[in-house]
């Protein structure tokens, strides 16, 4: 029997397997997808290689290329963009790692406190958050982005817009900064060069400006896994919880399983208890079909806000309050690009690294883009083609005409110089709402079981949560018009389902949520979730993944306290970096 | 319109309508010309399979579910081409019969078209059951609110027109209970879309889409994606199969929102030049070139020297 199995190696599943591994458990991780040991060898930076989702490296699929991706029905219109195998979602993910707004926590006190979703609030303070925010922050490392051609043309914009720089980590006001981003920062030649042959490491460390997290971090080439400039799992917690024993005394290395679908979570009903309890799980291989089995003391579910939910319900688990894969929220994502008549950097240096957030709407982020994935996201809307037709939406704004997608010789005229563009992605504080959700298709089946069913009705969606898109909107046109753009295009987007959040959400009240406040299931003794499932709304708006590696942290403490009889360590330990040279030497050691 | 069908045909109304509306008969005469013979006409279909004067044809018509696979390829292949023009016009014939061109190729050019198709076959594991029920609804829906399609359009396409109409619909009912492809499904309802809004249009390519302009193709999009649609009301119109029916709204939404997306995504990356042993290109994109992009590529770059600086010189916060 193992102490803990982990399902799921994405972005929330080694930060509790490299956590418990430190404090010598015996753990053991399940990964349905890819192991990605190689990528220097397997990757590329070219975009359909890399991020189709039907056929690309980084999808949601099995390992086998030549096996089709994995389906999810949609129930209404929109896009997955996820990612299996080590790493999850993280493989393509662009860093960013700003905290989530203070307001969307108990016991938040400021004047703007009922300017968020304040139904469906962190059952615990941002206080008592801070210390875990800490501790990922230094583990991962977050550091501070360097400034490239479109950081300046952004910065200045949002300056002659009115807007005032953020210096802390806190979101205290309304305003713009460089990103807090989980990438080590340019060193040696990085940066300064677009010379191949002087950018192997170490000559270069850390980020080369490469423009390319959307098709995964394998940069600097010649550097340890664990120094790869992106801090996807794959490069930062997964390392490190494969050489625990090598860089922490008493620390025990994880076993890592690879094309391993969970289908089962098993659980027994024991005598005197009023709860099931989770006693393993079942899972398949993809590739020969083989059968497994494993008992643990304590399972923890990662594997994503679609996947946790169609476990759970695959599993003929209890879901008493009917919250199961219900609240799922999105941030809304929207689209706004601007057209300059010089060079803004829209396709050069990092692929996002800088920002505005606005407490109680949500935030924005400049992205480069290579130019598939421009005109992808210049193609895709819910307000029909700019010009021609509106699906009975089509806004107006600050943007010029109507929102909807640019199509046509439009297209073409937008897409003929992509260093002339700048987009900004709109992250919206979007609301909980019960039919946002995410269940079991009754048509569809895969080797694994009912595949999962996806619902998130864009044009039901909450009055406040509108509002916040438009608002945003409003002010990335603002920006950009301050910048200097001579045209900006709103797109209004349909569903891009890329920062999924809270369909498996801890709360307060056990009547709307399915995990309480150390997110153990309220249903499943000994179940838990450590991924963005578990969160409890859309955070405000900032990009989720390091507060899910935050509380990822914080339930590997309580399942600690709580089941091995452990004591807490963050606030009172220290943490070792990632990038520690302990670790570095540990990774190459063992090979990895 | 109580029955749209000539008096002696054994087809109902609503798979004349389906068959005739969605290019399937247009499509199969221009592959097979010399199963069609000649007949007076109405001038519609030029150059799609008139003129055969061969006698004694017609008792020799039978349609093969081979014959009908080349044929829906084709239509679907026709139809993918004018799609990808209406998204991304270029020089080529779609994009110029459209009325919208560029003087650069567009995605046609970079073949986006392929990318599109074979995307939407991989993009939903649609079961063989549930795509027939979709045209048999289709079917029905278009027996009780039929398009304005005439009496005798089957003979536009020459005199034993009526018959090789009852042959397709036969070989059709085998060809879905095989191996149909999505692409072919997709192709057929926006055909149908086509025809539905805009009547038979003539011009050069079977697929009835492709002969609009760029302003009438954006009217098939936009009821294609109304909340409304006439065609998200005939897909449940009567799918006994409860799932299918609850299901089948939601996977169309999905695939129409696919087939715009994608257009623009396929036509400006590495596709058309990626070579997959190397993992690189063998050239330049045209994409690459259309967005200057990358302007020395290949060989693709590891970095840039994009860097600045800090903003206000803040290493930290």
């Amino acid at each position: 029997m193992r102490d803990v199995i982990i399902i799921g190696a994405g972005g929330g599943g080694p930060v509790m397997a490299k956590e418990l591994a430190e404090r010598g458990l015996d753990v053991l991780v399940l990964e349905a997808g890819a192991r990605h040991a190689d990528p220097e060898n397997e990757w590329s930076s070219l975009e359909n290689h890399m991020n189709s989702s039907l056929t690309g490296k980084l999808r949601y699929g099995p390992a086998d290329p030549a096996k089709p991706a994995w389906y999810r029905e949609q129930a209404s219109s929109g896009s997955l963009s996820q990612v299996s195998g080590v790493g999850g979602t993280t493989l393509h993910y662009y860093g960013n790692s700003p905290r989530a707004m203070p307001g969307v926590f108990s016991g938040y006190r400021g004047r703007d406190r009922s300017a968020y979703d304040t139904r469906h609030l962190f059952p615990f303070s941002y206080d008592e958050m801070r210390k875990y925010y800490e501790w990922t922050e230094a583990t991962l490392p977050v550091q501070t982005a360097a400034m490239g051609t479109k950081e300046k043309a952004f910065f200045d914009g949002a300056a002659a817009a009115g807007l005032s720089p953020i210096t802390g980590k806190d979101i205290t006001h309304a305003g713009f900064r460089p990103q807090e981003n989980a990438i080590l920062q340019p060193g040696g030649n990085a940066g300064k060069t677009s010379d191949s042959s002087q950018l192997t490491y170490p000559n270069a460390t850390g980020c080369t400006l490469c423009g390319h997290c959307f098709q995964g971090c394998m940069l600097p080439q010649g550097a340890p896994r664990n120094l790869k400039a992106r801090r996807s799992t794959d490069n930062s917690y997964t390392p490190m919880a494969l050489t625990a024993d090598l860089w922490k005394p008493g620390g025990k290395a994880i076993t890592l399983i690879t094309d391993a679908y969970v289908t089962r979570i098993r659980t027994e009903r024991r005598w005197g208890r009023r709860m099931q309890v989770a006693t393993g799980v079942e899972w398949r291989d993809v590739n020969t079909g083989e059968r497994h089995s494993e008992d643990a003391k304590v399972v923890v579910m990662a594997g994503g806000c679609i996947e946790n939910p169609r476990l759970w319900t695959n599993s003929g688990l209890p879901d008493p309050n009917g919250w199961v894969g219900r609240g799922l929220t999105d941030h809304a994502l929207d689209w706004v690009v601007g057209v300059f008549d010089h060079d803004v950097g829209g396709a050069r240096g990092t692929a996002c690294s800088s920002r505005a957030d606005f407490p109680g709407y949500g935030s924005i982020q400049n992205t480069a883009n290579t130019p598939g994935i421009a005109a992808n996201n210049l193609t895709n809307s819910d307000s029909g083609i700019r010009g021609a037709y509106t699906n009975g939406l089509g806004n107006s704004g600050a943007w010029d005409g109507d929102s909807g997608r640019v199509y046509g010789e439009e297209l073409k005229d937008v897409m003929s110089d992509i260093n002339r563009q700048m987009s900004i992605l709109i992250l919206t504080d979007d609301d909980v709402e019960r039919q946002n959700k995410v269940d079991v298709s009754s048509v569809f089946t895969d080797e694994q079981g009912p595949v999962a069913r996806v619902n998130i009705d864009k044009r039901s969606r909450s009055l406040r949560t509108q509002r916040n898109r438009n608002y945003l909107a409003n002010k990335a046109a603002e920006i950009m018009r301050a910048a200097g753009a001579t045209k900006i295009v709103r797109a209004d987007w349909a569903p891009v389902l890329l920062h999924l959040q809270s369909s498996m959400r801890m709360g307060d009240r056990a009547n709307n949520s399915v995990l309480d406040e150390n997110c153990e299931s309220r249903a499943v003794e000994g179940l838990f979730i450590a991924d963005h499932s578990a969160l409890p709304n859309a955070l405000g708006g900032p990009n989720p993944t390091l507060t899910s590696q935050a509380l990822a942290t914080r339930t590997a403490e309580k399942i600690f306290q709580n089941y091995f009889g452990g004591t807490p360590w963050v606030g009172i330990e220290n943490p070792v970096c990632s990038i520690d040279d302990i670790v570095t030497q540990a990774v190459i050691q063992r090979g990895l | 319109m109580s029955d749209n069908k000539p008096s002696d045909s054994t087809l109902n109304s609503g798979r004349r309508q389906l068959l005739i509306g969605s290019g399937i008969l247009g499509a199969a005469a221009a592959v097979n010309p010399g199963m069609v013979l000649a007949s007076p006409g109405r001038g519609r279909w030029k150059g799609k399979g008139r003129g055969s004067n061969q006698p004694g044809l017609e008792e020799n018509v039978d349609w093969t579910v081979d014959q009908l696979r080349t044929a829906l390829d084709a239509l679907a292949s026709d139809t993918f081409f004018s799609i990808i023009a209406f998204a991304v016009p270029g020089n080529d014939p779609w994009s110029e019969y459209q009325g919208v061109s560029t003087a650069m190729p567009g995605g046609i050019g970079t073949r986006a078209d392929l990318y599109l198709s074979g995307g939407v076959n991989l993009l939903v594991p649609l079961p063989a059951a549930f795509m027939q029920e979709l045209l048999n609804s289709i079917g029905n829906y278009l027996g009780s609110y039929p398009m304005d399609i005439p009496d005798m359009a089957a003979e536009d396409v020459g005199e034993n027109g009526e018959w090789i109409l009852e042959n397709l619909d036969s070989s059709l009912g085998q060809y879905l209970e095989g191996t149909a492809s999505n692409t072919v499904l997709i192709a057929l309802l926006v055909n149908l879309a086509a025809t539905r809004l805009h009547g038979q249009v003539d011009g050069p390519f079977p697929s009835p889409f492709a002969n609009l302009g760029w302003e009438q193709k954006a009217k098939v999009f936009e009821e294609l994606e109304s909340q409304s649609s006439w065609l998200k009301r005939a897909i449940v119109w009567n799918i006994s199969n409860r799932d299918y029916r609850e299901a089948a709204p939601g996977v169309l939404q999905g695939i129409i929102s696919f087939l715009m997306r994608i257009p623009g995504f396929g036509s400006y990356c590495e596709f058309a030049v990626f070579d997959a042993a190397n993992r690189t290109i063998v050239q330049r994109p045209l994409g690459w070139v259309l967005s200057q992009y990358r302007p020395d590529a290949p060989p693709l770059p590891i970095g840039s020297d994009d860097f600045i600086g800090y903003y206000q010189g803040r290493r930290s916060v």
